[in-house]
């Protein structure tokens, strides 16, 4: 496997589509729901544990840019390669294609539950799945090109839902808001932790950096990208704080659909019923990307074919959905996964960047006295 | 009749398998004149051809009788093997005794119409003409438009068995036409047992030919191709067909109609806007109806669901199949519209009117709620202003139709993911098919989907471009050049 990465012309994009790429990994079905755990960690404060949260994965964010930029055109697998050698970089790089798996799993059952719960409560789960399932691996097969193209479209239904949930304020209560103090810290890293989860999905930059056309503008696309998630989490946040008193927000279990109950014309009601299914939009962009990571470092390990392994991993992920049965179980795989994440989404990148940094000053060191040595020879 | 002429008449007949319908007329001992009847203009071919040859005397080559024959379009072939594509193709066909050599006369006169009213494509404004059936009036309508040098003709002849003339037309620009190598490409390795119709021809050069929606475009009017043109697309004229073949086209322009150039801007941007609404109407409104009625009578209010139950009370049907069974009636009365000729047609669409609009309803078979919706989504269809566009708007309503009747809104959710995918994988000449949406570009969205005022209008956007320089490059090589002249 070569370290560095260059894929062909037509395959590269524009940094400007970073904006709708991020965006797209980090919201998915999580969006629907995220409200309710922060609450119940931290109570009123909840919109500062998303604000921390929010500044914390921008810090990420750049140390994953800048350890990017140290190199030419690389991505994860291949800095894995790079700093841990041949067998611990695959080991890794097989950690992160199995969290992406779970990832996959998780998703696909979360939307299955809200299909479920909300719109058909006997449609089998099968059924959800092999329709996701098609289209997943259409767009996946399509390439980076189809996927970021289901992005931009993903980016204008985000939008637009997130313009509907203004209505919910004109019954809004500002002063839940209040008081701005911080009784218990712990309470507050704990919210902070389980925003984390919603938040993770901006590591895709790792795999999506090669692909960029113009380099040097990554950061701020990226940035930008993560700016607009954390503008829409604070404000769903907000408007449920201020729409929902504390007992209704610890017993809904997905406030944002919730919110959308609000809103009502003469010739319409229920919008979650067309969010809900357009969300299916949304839920397959998240999955295309993933699977197409998993295909392309597959392809970079061993040379696989990513087509293969889209339909490998989705039929890894339909046993594994068919299996999962009860609101309990996916309680757990979310909060197994969401383990997962902060660590390989939070910790890590921190972590690798100062073993970047080392490994990196080292080789310098090295070559400068092996180039000292050199021109002491030619001396001589 | 003379020896020579005597011969020629069987080598003729020889050549061509002992066919008839040729005429040989022998002129003195050494000339013989041969044409097929009906392909030829009799006075261009007495006046020009048989009255220059009589009364000659000994002649040594064909190139002196190429001098004595006032006719522009003269060649010497250098057998009659060779002369014979020429001869039936309503060439006359003079041969000398003595040598192999066959001098060739365009005297054709191809049955055909003259250039009438454009009746598919109707516009209020601009030019009225449209093409016809003769590819050389077609040409000449065209250079009416453009004459400029830049303006390039290559004629490409297909491998086919009907021997059918093509030609290609571009402009040649500040830089090279990036479509005209694999047009040129395709065109050659395409093969036909034979070409009737510019719309076979047009199938086998898109980039997905197993895809549902057009990538080239047809148009009989001659406006339409000169825009085309100067917009650095591809026309391509097909002998005997009055519609010429444009492309490549991105999935916005089926929705442009040339009249959005013509009216004042607000009008057109006005127009596109009802046409854009107008094809979700016609994809969208009836199964919408469906997954509603069927699934999630939630979603309508109380005051909206009360006269929408009251109409269907009588109705022994699911909403699925009412709404199948009328639009398949409105695609049947279409059908036969297209069929019948236009006498029969008036009465037909009356009795399609009196059966779907009064006695499906008194029948019990279907609402008056459902009608309207599908009379305008069938309305919808039809203000396409393409018609390859609009057949393939109709024919998605189908499925959309049955996925809403069996999985409700999830169903239509997906149904139009999966298109929307189908169609960010299409490409169209290596260029994406959805080009200024995705990827995303201003000026080919304020360009191409917004504005219209001539003034901001250029007619060059990055789908057709070869490079990605900008518009002020351009323009500023432009203006560069022409201080140049000067």
């Amino acid at each position: 496997m070569k370290i560095n990465d260059v894929p062909r012309k037509n395959l590269q994009f524009h940094a400007f589509l970073l904006f709708f790429a991020i965006s797209s990994a980090q919201i998915g079905v999580g969006i629907f729901s995220f409200q309710r755990s922060i609450f119940q960690a931290c109570g009123h404060i909840a919109w500062i544990a998303v604000i921390i949260a929010g500044l914390i994965a921008h810090l990420i964010l750049w140390s994953i840019i800048k350890i990017l930029q140290k190199y030419e055109s690389a991505d994860l697998f291949g800095i894995h390669y790079d700093i841990f050698g041949k067998y611990a970089g695959v080991v890794l790089n097989i950690l992160f294609l199995f969290q992406y798996i779970c990832t996959i799993v998780a998703i696909m059952r979360n939307y299955i539950e809200i299909i479920q719960v909300w719109i058909f409560p006997d449609i089998p789960s099968w059924v959800v799945i092999i329709l996701l399932s098609i289209l997943t691996f259409y767009t996946s097969s399509g390439g980076i090109r189809v996927i970021l193209g289901v992005c931009v479209i993903q980016f204008t239904i985000i939008l637009m839902t997130v313009l509907l949930s203004f209505s919910p304020l004109e019954y809004a209560v500002w002063n839940q808001l209040l008081p701005i103090e911080v009784d218990n810290i712990k309470e507050l890293i704990n919210g902070v932790m389980r925003m984390g989860f919603s938040l993770a999905g901006f590591e895709v930059v790792w795999f999506l950096y090669p692909f960029v056309r113009n380099k040097q503008k990554a950061m701020l696309h990226a940035h930008h990208s993560l700016g607009f998630t954390n503008i829409v989490y604070l404000f769903l946040t907000i408007v449920s704080l201020v729409y929902f008193s504390a007992d209704q927000l610890q017993e809904g279990l997905w406030p944002s659909i919730d919110i959308l109950k609000i809103v009502k014309y003469t010739y319409l009601e229920r919008i979650e019923f067309i969010v809900i299914s357009i969300w299916m939009v949304v839920t397959m962009s998240g999955l295309a990307l993933f699977i197409w990571i998993i295909g392309r470092g597959c392809k970079r390990m061993w040379n696989l074919k990513p087509n293969m392994i889209a339909i490998i991993t989705l039929m890894l992920a339909f046993v594994a959905n068919i299996n999962i049965d009860e609101h309990v179980e996916i309680k757990q795989l979310n909060a197994f996964i969401g383990m997962q994440v902060i660590a390989s989404t939070f910790i890590y990148p921190v972590l690798l960047s100062f073993i970047v940094m080392i490994v990196h000053s080292y080789r310098q060191r090295k070559n400068n006295e092996g180039g000292q040595q050199h021109e002491s020879m030619e001396d001589i | 009749m003379s020896f020579y002429s005597e011969s020629i008449r069987n080598k003729l007949k020889e050549i061509l398998h002992s066919g008839d319908g040729f005429v040989v007329r022998g002129i003195g001992k050494s000339f013989a004149v041969s044409y097929v009847a009906g392909m030829v203009d009799i006075h261009q071919l007495n006046m020009h051809v048989l009255e220059c040859l009589t009364d000659k005397g000994p002649v040594e080559s064909i190139e002196n009788v190429r001098e004595w024959i006032a006719i522009g379009e003269c060649e010497v072939m250098p057998s009659l093997h060779e002369a014979t594509e020429k001869l039936l193709s309503g060439y006359a066909v003079v041969s000398l005794a003595g040598t192999p050599h066959i001098l060739v006369v365009n005297v054709m006169k191809i049955p055909t119409r003259t250039p009438s009213v454009p009746t598919i494509e109707s516009t209020i404004y601009g030019p009225a003409i449209s093409f016809t059936e003769s590819m050389e009036l077609n040409i000449a309508l065209l250079r009416s438009y453009i004459s400029s040098e830049n303006l390039i003709q290559e004629s490409i002849q297909l491998a086919t068995e009907t021997n059918t003339k093509t030609n290609i037309f571009y402009m040649m620009g500040t830089e090279t036409n990036p479509f005209i190598d694999t047009i040129r490409s395709r065109m050659k390795t395409c093969r036909f047992k034979g070409l009737i119709g510019s719309p076979m021809l047009l199938q086998l050069l898109q980039d997905n030919q197993y895809s549902l929606f057009p990538e080239m475009s047809l148009s009989e009017r001659p406006d339409v191709a000169a825009q085309a043109l100067l917009e650095g697309k591809i026309v391509i004229f097909v002998e005997g067909n009055a519609q010429v073949i444009i492309g490549p086209n991105s999935f916005f322009d089926f929705f442009y109609s040339i009249e959005d150039r013509y009216s004042l801007w607000g009008v057109g941007i006005f127009n596109r806007t009802l046409r854009s609404m107008a094809f979700f109407i016609s994809i969208y409104l009836t199964p919408l109806y469906v997954a509603a009625l069927t699934f999630h009578y939630q979603m309508i209010p109380l005051t909206l669901i009360v006269p929408l139950i009251e109409s269907r009370t009588t109705i022994p049907f699911p909403p699925l199949l009412e709404t199948l069974i009328l639009e398949i009636t409105i695609e049947l009365l279409r059908e036969a519209g297209a069929r019948l000729p236009t006498k029969v047609g008036q009465t037909m669409s009356i009795v399609g009117a009196i059966v779907v609009g009064q006695a499906a309803v008194a029948a019990g078979f279907t609402s008056n709620t459902l009608i309207m919706l599908i009379a305008l989504a069938a309305l919808g269809t039809f203000t396409t202003p393409n018609y390859r566009m609009g057949a393939t708007l109709r024919i998605i309503r189908f499925p959309m139709l049955i996925v809403a009747g069996t999985l409700g809104l999830p169903g239509i959710a997906f149904l139009s993911a999966l298109i929307i995918v189908h169609l960010l994988r299409m490409t169209s000449y290596g260029k994406p098919y959805l080009f200024p949406i995705y990827p995303p570009n201003k000026d080919g969205f304020i360009n191409n989907m917004l504005l219209t005022a001539s003034s901001l209008f250029r007619f060059r956007t990055d789908l057709t471009k070869n490079n990605r320089a900008s518009f002020r490059t351009a323009a500023r090589r432009w203006f560069s050049s022409n201080e140049k002249d000067e």
